[in-house]
């Protein structure tokens, strides 16, 4: 009997099944997943989170170096939701998040990316806004946000 | 027409025969014409009135039909408190967690076979949780071993030993409410109903029940008969159903056409429902009490609400009661009226006792006891945190979604903070008047607890007993706010260019107002204090020198401050305001300091995190919303200021109130006499708000200091808020200044290091008296002590 797997390749996910899939995988590989651009680190589409993960080539585990594992694998799980578009999931698992991290300024930024997909600029402005009061002053994270406030 | 014929007779009779005889068949036929025109007229009327008597019914129809479907199958929407995060971290005692558990009905056995189940080994919780939908994902049911330390979760794994990063325990189920109505009820049906209370009903409202249509001719004609011989309205012909009718659709109105369309409606009720249904409906539907904005309807709320009993556990004297109460509820309630109750409970004895409902034992035994009712209205938990859901219910979601049946709430309450809340004001209100010697339960109090990243309401309570779903003082209670505006005028003043280290006078002042009067505010202590910094004039709360600073500033600016800070409350336009004289709820002062605790940004205060409709999903959910009011460095310096209050001012008992290691940020108020104690501060994210005063408004030993402020250090005290303070803004620097407010070296005695905007910190260095030599021998305690630096 065959067992399911998952096989994942830039948050896209191929299911098969012993070797008839095998045979489909490479198919895929050649064809159909590979085939979907791979995201560029100027690519206006994505977050500040993944332009950085483009640039460094690989995932990027902790932003602050003292920051809650859960915090982060929230922010992760949110960053997954909003890949497929589940914003409001996205948006609550931030908001869990910045319940036991309140002063979290990567957490705003977040959000502020987040309602900027939604279409919503002026929230996103104005999360941003409270989110430098936590940014640490001249730093990356406060550049990130320094872009929702003055656009370019 | 009677008289006509006469006064023609008699003009007649001088008249000829023939004449005479062609005008009587003319007058015949004119007789015959007109009759056949009033009998067509009467036939025509007939056909439109029954028209629109048709018409009038269906409509009727409809609106019987209508109504009594959707309230006899109204499902209430389900209100749940916000779930308890397990993470290792979380700041939460082992003690926390299994209270939350017992509330939540786990059971602790040491068979940990079945969700629901836990057990406790010293600082290690064993627990199997239950699986729960919520509105954003779903929590699955997991085995979870969690070891505390010192006040909080410090490791979570699976039985098999994984680490688990984060968990959620199933919300608490907190009450129930129809959202679209202010009416409540706890909906029972008609086989949980003891069957003595639907016998004694239909014995004392409508015998005849079974036996009627909807209307009863026997009943009005009895009732008729008992007011015409009393010669007033002793009695009433409605039946049951007309009874129902008219609670369910119509008003209380002594009008013939109300009367007309209850009866109407009472036939097509009866025509559509049987018996069962409509005794049913009625018993869940009828009013029988009233508890400020809040109607009591059906027997099972009154139950619990007069007797904190389930219904069928009640007695028969306690089911006799409910019965009287239908005949008057406000005149016969037994907490206002406990002898008209108690008449008119014999009463109904008497008539269960003839009709045969109960027996001669069973009457003697009932009229023996007490009225037995509950000291206090019992309710659902947590009723000023379930009014507030209401109200926010009301105001921020559409009536059609919430007329939805079997929705789910999901709000902001944190349970722990809430029972601690509980725990917390009513024993402080007791301590208080121990200590000052003060009649017991005299006192009041209300307090609010808020989350300031994102405005929930974790907490609240409108009275120093929380079981009480009556005056809710958080929401409701209007009182002086005394000192807590004065952020307002100090940050109005630093708007304007003051700063924290600016000499402000205290001296005695008079400012008339439009209409000539003189308002001449005094400090508490009724002296003047020369010239202090702003930040001590804050933090010692002067009132001289803040209503000075005001009136320097400008009473438009400083109402703009009020406004931008959330009150949305129309002010009089008078400089008193300043000082406080203003009626603001502990809520709206939890919205004011709420932007100074968010960095300047307006956050709604909210109590619902979503609501969710069984089919269609989430109707609505909590989104962050920010608004930035003020410049972030401007209100780190309010936020400087009021933590000096904690340090040094008014609130400087919360240095050993609570630990040192801890950031506080608050401010003290007290109305004239002591009327009212007020407190608001926050600590990292947890602000609180305490007011303590009278209900009438009556004088009190206390001031913020010795009567809120307490309460509120025993608020925190519980919350163990965890200690982040936010960075200092890039554009906020920090210089010494000695006691008049210029730069001297930190090396000086007395100096102290204030937070300054950057280029409005004091100019120059000078000597540790203010000389402008700073190479006097004042500066740092002399050569010896520069020499160690």
């Amino acid at each position: 009997m065959a067992t399911a797997v998952q096989l994942k390749y830039r948050g896209r996910v191929c299911p098969f099944y012993g070797r008839l899939v095998w045979v489909l995988l490479s198919v895929f590989w050649f064809s159909g997943c590979v085939s979907v651009p791979v995201d560029q680190p100027d690519d206006p589409r994505l977050s500040t989170w993944e332009r950085k993960e483009e640039r460094a080539g690989q995932p990027i585990e902790t932003p602050i170096a003292t920051r809650s594992s859960l915090v982060d694998s929230l922010q992760r799980s949110a960053r997954e939701r909003a890949a497929v578009g589940q914003w409001d999931q996205a948006e609550a698992l931030l908001l869990r998040a910045l319940r036991i991290e309140p002063q979290a300024a990567d957490l705003y930024l977040q959000m502020a990316e987040l309602k900027l997909r939604k279409g919503d600029t002026a929230g996103a402005t104005q999360i941003a806004r409270k989110g430098l009061t936590y940014a640490e002053t001249g730093g990356d994270l406060a550049a990130d946000l320094q872009r929702f406030v003055q656009p370019e | 027409m009677a008289k006509k014929p006469t006064r023609s007779r008699s003009g007649s009779t001088r008249r000829s025969a023939a004449p005479k005889s062609r005008s009587s068949r003319s007058s015949k036929a004119r007789k015959q014409s007109r009759g056949a025109l009033w009998r067509w007229r009467l036939l025509q009327l007939s056909i439109i009135g029954a028209a629109v008597l048709i018409a009038w019914m269906f409509y009727l129809n409809a609106v019987v039909r209508e109504r009594f479907e959707g309230q006899r199958f109204t499902v209430p929407a389900r209100v749940y408190s916000e779930a308890q995060e397990l993470y290792a971290g979380a700041p939460v005692s082992a003690d926390q967690v299994e209270s939350l558990l017992q509330a939540l009905g786990y059971r602790q056995t040491g068979d940990l076979g079945q969700s629901g189940r836990y057990l406790r080994r010293g600082q290690t919780l064993s627990i199997h949780t239950r699986s729960f939908d919520f509105w954003d994902s779903p929590e699955p049911a997991r085995r979870l071993e969690l070891d505390f330390s010192q006040g909080s979760l410090v490791n979570m794994v699976t039985s098999a030993g994984q680490p688990v990063l984060v968990a959620r325990l199933d919300p608490l189920f907190i009450g129930q409410i129809y959202p679209g109505s202010g009416e409540d009820r706890l909906l029972l049906p008609i086989d949980e109903v003891p069957q003595s209370l639907i016998d004694g009903l239909i014995a004392v409202e409508d015998r005849r029940f079974y036996q009627h249509w909807g209307i009863s001719p026997v009943g009005i004609a009895r009732a008729l008969w008992a007011n015409v011989t009393s010669a007033s309205i002793a009695q009433g012909g409605s039946t049951l159903t007309q009874q129902l009718v008219k609670n369910m659709y119509l008003t209380a109105d002594q009008t013939l056409w109300r009367k007309g369309n209850e009866a109407l409606m009472a036939l097509l009720m009866e025509w559509h429902y049987s018996k069962e249904q409509i005794l049913e409906a009625y018993l869940n539907e009828i009013y029988i009490g009233q508890q400020g904005r809040r109607s009591i309807n059906g027997f099972g709320l009154g139950a619990q609400f007069f007797f904190g009993s389930p219904l069928r556990s009640l007695n028969i004297h306690q089911q006799a009661l409910l019965v009287g109460l239908i005949k008057g509820p406000s005149y016969y309630n037994p907490r206002r009226n406990p002898d008209q109750a108690m008449a008119r409970r014999n009463v109904v004895l008497s008539v269960w006792r003839e009709a045969g409902v109960i027996t001669q034992a069973e009457y003697d035994r009932a009229l023996a006891s007490g009225l037995d009712i509950s000291d206090v209205p019992g309710d659902a938990s947590y009723p000023a945190f379930m009014d507030l859901v209401r109200r926010q219910l009301d105001q921020g979601y559409r009536r059609q979604d919430l007329l939805a049946e079997g929705l789910t709430i999901f709000t902001t309450l944190d349970p722990l903070a809430q029972n601690h809340l509980e725990t917390v004001l009513p024993d402080g209100l007791a301590a208080l008047e121990t200590s000052y010697n003060l009649n017991t339960d005299t006192l009041e109090g209300a307090a609010i607890v808020t989350r300031p990243s994102t405005g929930d309401v974790l907490a609240i309570t409108g009275g120093r007993k929380p079981e009480l779903a009556g005056f809710n003082r958080a929401l409701d209670a209007r009182r002086q706010v005394g000192s807590l505006m004065k952020p307002a005028v100090y940050l109005a003043a630093l708007e304007a260019g003051y700063t924290l280290a600016t000499q402000v006078s205290d001296a005695p002042v008079q400012v008339a107002s439009a209409n000539g009067d003189l308002w001449e505010p005094r400090n508490f202590d009724r002296e003047s204090h020369g010239s202090p910094l702003l930040v001590d004039a804050f933090s010692h709360s002067y009132n001289q020198a803040t209503a000075r600073l005001g009136m320097e500033v400008g009473l438009a600016e400083v109402f703009d401050v009020i406004d931008r800070l959330g009150v949305s409350e129309r002010l009089p336009a008078v400089p008193s305001v300043m000082l406080g004289a203003v009626d603001l709820s502990p809520f709206h002062v939890a919205q004011m300091y709420q932007t100074i605790a968010g960095n300047g940004f307006y956050s709604p205060l909210n109590a619902i995190r979503a609501v969710v409709h069984p089919d269609n999903g989430v109707l609505q959910r909590f989104d962050l919303q920010v608004e930035q009011r003020f410049a972030p460095e401007q209100m780190y310096l309010v936020q400087e200021a009021l933590h000096r209050v904690t340090l040094e001012g008014t609130a400087r008992s919360l240095q050993w109130r609570l630990p040192q290691s801890w950031w506080l940020a608050g401010k003290t108020g007290t109305t004239d006499d002591n009327r009212d104690a007020w407190f608001a501060g926050y600590s990292s994210d947890r602000q609180a708000v305490v007011w303590v005063g009278r209900d009438g408004n009556e004088p009190t030993p206390l001031t913020g200091s010795t009567g809120a402020l307490p309460i509120w250090a025993d608020i925190m005290a519980g919350l163990k808020p965890n200690q982040e303070r936010r960075g200092q803004p890039a554009t906020v620097v920090r210089v010494p200044v000695n006691a008049q407010g210029a730069q001297v070296s930190e090396r000086c005695d007395n100096q102290r290091v204030l937070p300054f905007l950057a280029g409005s910190e004091p100019p120059g260095r000078r000597g540790c008296s203010g000389s402008p030599d700073p190479s006097s021998d004042d500066e740092g305690g002399g050569w010896w002590q520069r020499l160690f630096n």
